[in-house]
């Protein structure tokens, strides 16, 4: 069967299709078929898994509003990573930290060029809302690459506006499949009041 | 119509180098501000890599969590398989390697290299990779390029993930492998269904890992000699209202094959090298659509200030004479060496791309397979879906969209939209075949409105089902019996990542004994069988394969004599193994870095081999991890070799090449020569022993010796060792070939000896009797064997055993051989050479 990109029901319904123009009599028997044992493996310069908003809010370490303050460039191994000192504006989810530091593949350093398809790069005095992991390595990283990166930036009307553009890495559902991402535009305080109110459905579903 | 005559004139070869470059779909760096476009690709540079191998090392921590019955082993094995998949595009200069594991702390190598890592990525990111290169332009002696210093694939430590990050047994974890290693080298993103195109329309298999278009992307940047004699040449423009597009990707397609493309300039023009020679139709298309300037599906290139230089507007796709209608369009016939040049685009721009991205998947028991695949056998009729963007609005299949198939192999009877329970909507299609169809690849062609959106190889017409194995049950001589349906003579079987060696295949009966590659401890191996039409058994079998239980066996060690080499050694190492099962083209010897260069390995036996190792005089100094996986069978010594610092000692490179013009093989008697550094100094003699036995040194340099090798050797490894008068070289491990073939006559076909008075005359059909060529029970195919008469080569016409142990070649006398009595004559066999004779010509 299919699934959704947000998963949801693994049914196995049977479904036909009858019709050929003219001549006949084909019937083509397709057995709606879960992806989630599909060989069909898939990647890119950078392979993503489309996670829903909830998603995000249910798996961020931090979510925060805030602005870049600076960068730096380090080197742990073969890789190049980019650190960005990010002053909190708002905080909706994690912990009390008046500075975060957010770390991006890829990079500058020692003379080497080091980038990656589908790495967003953050802009020096521009404020982001961002959604954060920090996982067993310690490093606070997006969520997503590009998924759980927004733009603030104010309306004619005086609002935030929080916004993304479609990623056009390849994205796939939870199944296997792959998926288009879509762009996401809405005011930074709806932002704010779905992720207070995903975080809050979270705990009581906990 | 006269299709030559429209596009231009087919230019030769010579013209080549003056055309503008190709933005192709490497990356690329622009060095001039407007056409004609100099530009410098990311590229590996060959002359700093040894023998112009880069080397791909895999952490040796590996993924933390894996899927039930997958392994590191078996990861290992796809990794050396995509390995394998790239070093053999025999059209680039570049050569890849596997080389084992490392450790995440070994110090930075001085040479160039890949690596896969394992790390906790966070949720939404499965894993990225792309090359790591100096930040700006280089001028060597092979041109201006960015040279590529490191490439690192990042993978995810749970493999447990879905979806997308396992089971690595699986063909997609392969084709992924393949992939990235592909960015790794310096290609991007292609829209030819290629091994670089993205998994949403990629087409490849195992059986055909890589396509035309790869092979030609790879080519373009590392070319090997003769590449441009061999394929051809499209050049054109593509334009809108008079301006170029630039990164607009132009695709040159033919029925039944892969496709090969380039991207445009900035100024439209464009250039695709590498094109098979044949028919082509050739179209223009538009990037999918991009949301930042930023590197996306392709990474835009550069200009010569550093800024990058964004693609244009999007436009309407058109084939060749500016029709989306395949069959107005005029054909291109491409000639190896030639180039036809105009073959130019007027196009329409638009706000949007309407349709991209479409994926096609058929369905095999509990399975989805994307690109579809066809079974003419059974009815003529057969069904797949299409998903993607712009073919369905609402539920609804999109307005105006029409489906059909390139070429007359097959048609689209019917299309409905299909919704899932979760309501995303596919395009439910009904493919007829045409009587006479043939098995193969097939494009399809979706148009909406006046735009045109191509998708090569979206269908595979094949003419079974997929192969099942039932069974595979272990024989008490260490083969594997093999059970299944669907298997055909072209059948490989696989255990996880690794294909046996087939001692027997009954494919009607369904039956097959293997021998397998050595195992892990305990490891449960994927059998797999798959079929040269690019089906598998994991078609029918992804969610219960067949599963082979290696037997638990106790853990493999081994010593490493000497642990330490200086920088600037060549070197043969001797590795002695305790539990292990090191087998002959199975075995891979790593040192942890890219810095000692694994040149060759000889298996002595299951717990001995014999490794050169070159490291170079920059080597970074510190302690290595050493590991060898012979087939699935992993052992690691930790910090078990040590580079020190350089030393003086004469380094003698251990491939001994035959001094004498059209004489291949170092072998018992045989004149060679050696290379290397410090072999000779002034006013000392250098001497050299083979296997204690002293050579005879006919000439000698610093960087070249020429020897007569002794000859009563023993084919097989021998250790070599110079003394340049003053210091004794590290001992290296050479190779000792078998004597070579001898022509005993040369007779025509009424048995006549050639001689003065019977010369042979073009036209003939020479006979060539040799003794030691071959064993008289092997099967040579003609291809395998030339003839070099005069200089002049020529093909083999038969091979056939003869009286007296002895083997004939045939071939056709060519009219362009020299007259004389003692014309030189040479049999070649797979590149050996026999002893030279002659044969009387005349003209």
């Amino acid at each position: 069967m299919f699934t959704s990109p947000q998963g949801g029901s693994r049914r196995a319904p049977i479904h036909c299709v009858s019709c050929l123009r003219g001549a006949g009599i084909l019937l083509v028997l397709l057995a709606a078929l879960p992806f989630g044992q599909s060989s069909y493996w898939q990647s890119s310069a950078a392979t993503l898994e489309q996670l829903s908003f909830d998603e995000m809010t249910a798996q961020a370490t931090d979510i925060v509003y805030g602005l870049v303050l600076g960068s730096h460039v380090a080197v742990k191994g073969d890789s190049i990573y980019t650190h960005y000192s990010v002053q909190v504006q708002e905080r909706w989810k994690g912990t009390v930290q008046p500075v975060m530091d957010v770390v991006l593949p890829g990079g500058i350093a020692g003379g080497l060029r080091q980038s990656f398809a589908g790495v967003p790069q953050l802009e020096i005095g521009r404020k982001y809302a961002m959604f954060l992991w920090t996982g067993g390595s310690g490093k606070t990283q997006v969520i997503g690459l590009t998924q759980g990166l927004f733009d603030v930036e104010e309306s004619v009307a005086g609002e935030l506006i929080a916004s993304r553009g479609r990623s056009s890495e390849l994205m796939l559902d939870r199944s296997g499949k792959a998926v288009q991402d879509q762009a996401v535009r809405m005011p930074l305080r709806d932002m704010s009041s779905r992720v207070k109110l995903a975080a809050a459905r979270g705990k009581a579903a906990q | 119509m006269n299709k030559l005559g429209q596009l231009g004139a087919v230019l030769a070869v010579g013209a080549l180098s003056l055309a503008p470059a190709s933005a192709y779909y490497h990356y690329v760096h622009y060095l001039t501000r407007g056409g004609p476009y100099l530009l410098a690709q990311e590229k590996f540079d060959l002359a700093a890599l040894p023998s112009k191998t880069v080397t791909f090392f895999v952490t040796d921590s590996g993924p933390n969590v894996f899927p039930q019955n997958d392994s590191f082993s078996s990861l290992l094995s796809q990794v050396r398989q995509a390995v394998h998949a790239w070093n053999a595009v025999d059209s680039s200069d570049l050569r890849v390697a596997f080389g084992g594991l490392n450790a995440a702390n070994s110090p930075n190598s001085s040479v160039a290299g890949g690596q896969v890592v394992f790390e906790d990525l966070p949720p939404g990111l499965l894993g990225y990779g792309g090359p790591t290169t100096q930040s700006g332009p280089v001028t060597t002696a092979n041109g201006t390029f960015v040279p590529i210093v490191r490439a690192v694939i990042h993978l995810t430590n749970d493999l447990t993930k879905r979806p997308g990050t396992g089971p690595s047994y699986s063909e997609g974890f392969f084709l992924t492998a393949v992939h990235e290693m592909g960015h790794a080298l310096g290609l991007q993103h292609t829209f030819t269904s290629s091994a670089m195109s993205t998994a949403a329309t990629r087409a490849t298999s195992l059986t055909r890992p890589i396509d035309a278009d790869d092979i030609a992307g790879l080519s373009v940047l590392y070319p090997a000699a003769g590449f441009g004699l061999q394929t051809g040449v499209i050049t054109g423009r593509v334009t809108a209202g008079g301006n170029g597009v630039h990164m607009a990707s132009v695709v040159a397609i033919r029925n039944g094959s892969g496709a090969v493309s380039a991207l445009t300039n900035p100024d439209g023009t464009y250039r695709i090298e590498g094109v098979p020679p044949g028919q082509y139709y050739v179209y223009a298309h538009p990037l999918p659509p991009q949301s930042s300037p930023a590197c996306q599906d392709i990474c835009p290139p550069y200009d010569a200030s550093g800024n990058t230089v964004a693609p244009s507007r999007p436009f309407n796709t058109v084939f060749y004479g500016n029709t989306i209608d395949y069959t107005k369009s005029p054909t291109i016939s491409v000639l190896a060496g030639s180039m036809v040049d105009g073959v130019s685009f007027s196009v329409t721009t638009r706000a949007d791309v309407p349709v991209y991205g479409v994926s096609i998947f058929s369905f095999f028991n509990s399975n989805v397979v994307s690109p579809g695949y066809l079974n003419m056998a059974p009815s003529g009729y057969g069904g797949v879906l299409a998903g993607g963007t712009g073919l369905t609005v609402n539920g609804n299949t999109a307005a105006g969209l029409k489906l059909r198939v390139m070429g007359g192999a097959a048609s689209v009877a019917a299309v409905q939209p299909y919704t899932d329970v979760n309501g995303t909507t596919y395009l439910n299609m009904g493919i007829s075949y045409n009587l006479g169809a043939p098995v193969g690849p097939e494009h399809l062609l979706f148009t909406q409105n006046n735009f045109l959106y191509v998708l090569p190889s979206g269908l595979n017409l094949v003419q079974k089902v997929p192969p099942f194995v039932s069974s595979a049950t272990a024989n008490p001589d260490g083969s594997v019996a093999i059970s299944g349906t669907g298997f055909g003579p072209d059948s490989s079987i696989y255990f996880d990542g690794l294909p046996t060696a087939i001692r027997s295949l009954d494919d009607a009966n369904g039956k097959a004994v293997v021998v397998p590659p050595p195992g892990a401890s305990g490891q449960r191996a994927t059998v797999s069988v798959f079929n040269h039409d690019g089906q598998n058994s994991l078609f029918l079998q992804a969610g219960s394969p067949q599963v082979f239980p290696y037997a638990v066996s106790d853990t493999p060690s081994f010593t490493v004599v000497p642990s330490a080499l200086p920088a600037g050694s060549e070197a043969a190492v001797t590795i002695t193994g305790v539990n292990t099962r090191f087998t002959a083209g199975q075995t891979i010897v790593g040192f942890g870095s890219s810095d000692v260069f694994v040149r060759q390995v000889f298996v002595l036996s299951p717990t001995q081999l014999l490794v050169n190792v070159s490291i170079p005089a920059q080597a970074a100094l510190g302690n290595l991890e050493v590991s060898t996986i012979a087939g699935f069978q992993i052992a690691t010594l930790p910090a078990g070799f040590t580079i020190q610092p350089f030393g003086t000692a004469p380094a003698a490179i251990p491939q001994l090449s035959n001094a004498i013009p059209g004489q291949t093989g170092a072998y018992p008697g045989a004149v060679v020569t050696l290379r290397g550094s410090g072999l000779a100094t002034a006013n000392r003699a250098s001497t050299v022993t083979i296997d204690n036995q002293s050579a005879t040194v006919l000439a000698s340099a610093p960087d070249q010796l020429t020897l007569q090798l002794p000859g009563n050797l023993v084919a097989g490894p021998a250790l070599l060792r110079v003394n340049n008068g003053s210091d004794n070289s590290l001992p290296v491990a050479i190779s000792i070939d078998t004597a070579p073939a001898v022509i005993k006559v040369v007779i025509n076909t009424a048995d006549v000896l050639y001689d003065g008075i019977h010369p042979a005359r073009g036209g003939d059909v020479v006979r060539v009797l040799l003794s030691g060529f071959a064993d008289s029970s092997a099967v040579i195919f003609p291809t395998e064997v030339s003839v070099v008469a005069g200089g002049i080569s020529q093909p083999a016409i038969g091979v056939i055993p003869a009286d007296g142990g002895l083997m004939e070649v045939r071939f056709v006398l060519s009219n362009l051989v020299p007259a004389g009595l003692q014309i030189p004559l040479t049999v070649y066999l797979d590149g050996r050479s026999s002893l030279p004779s002659a044969v009387a010509v005349s003209n």
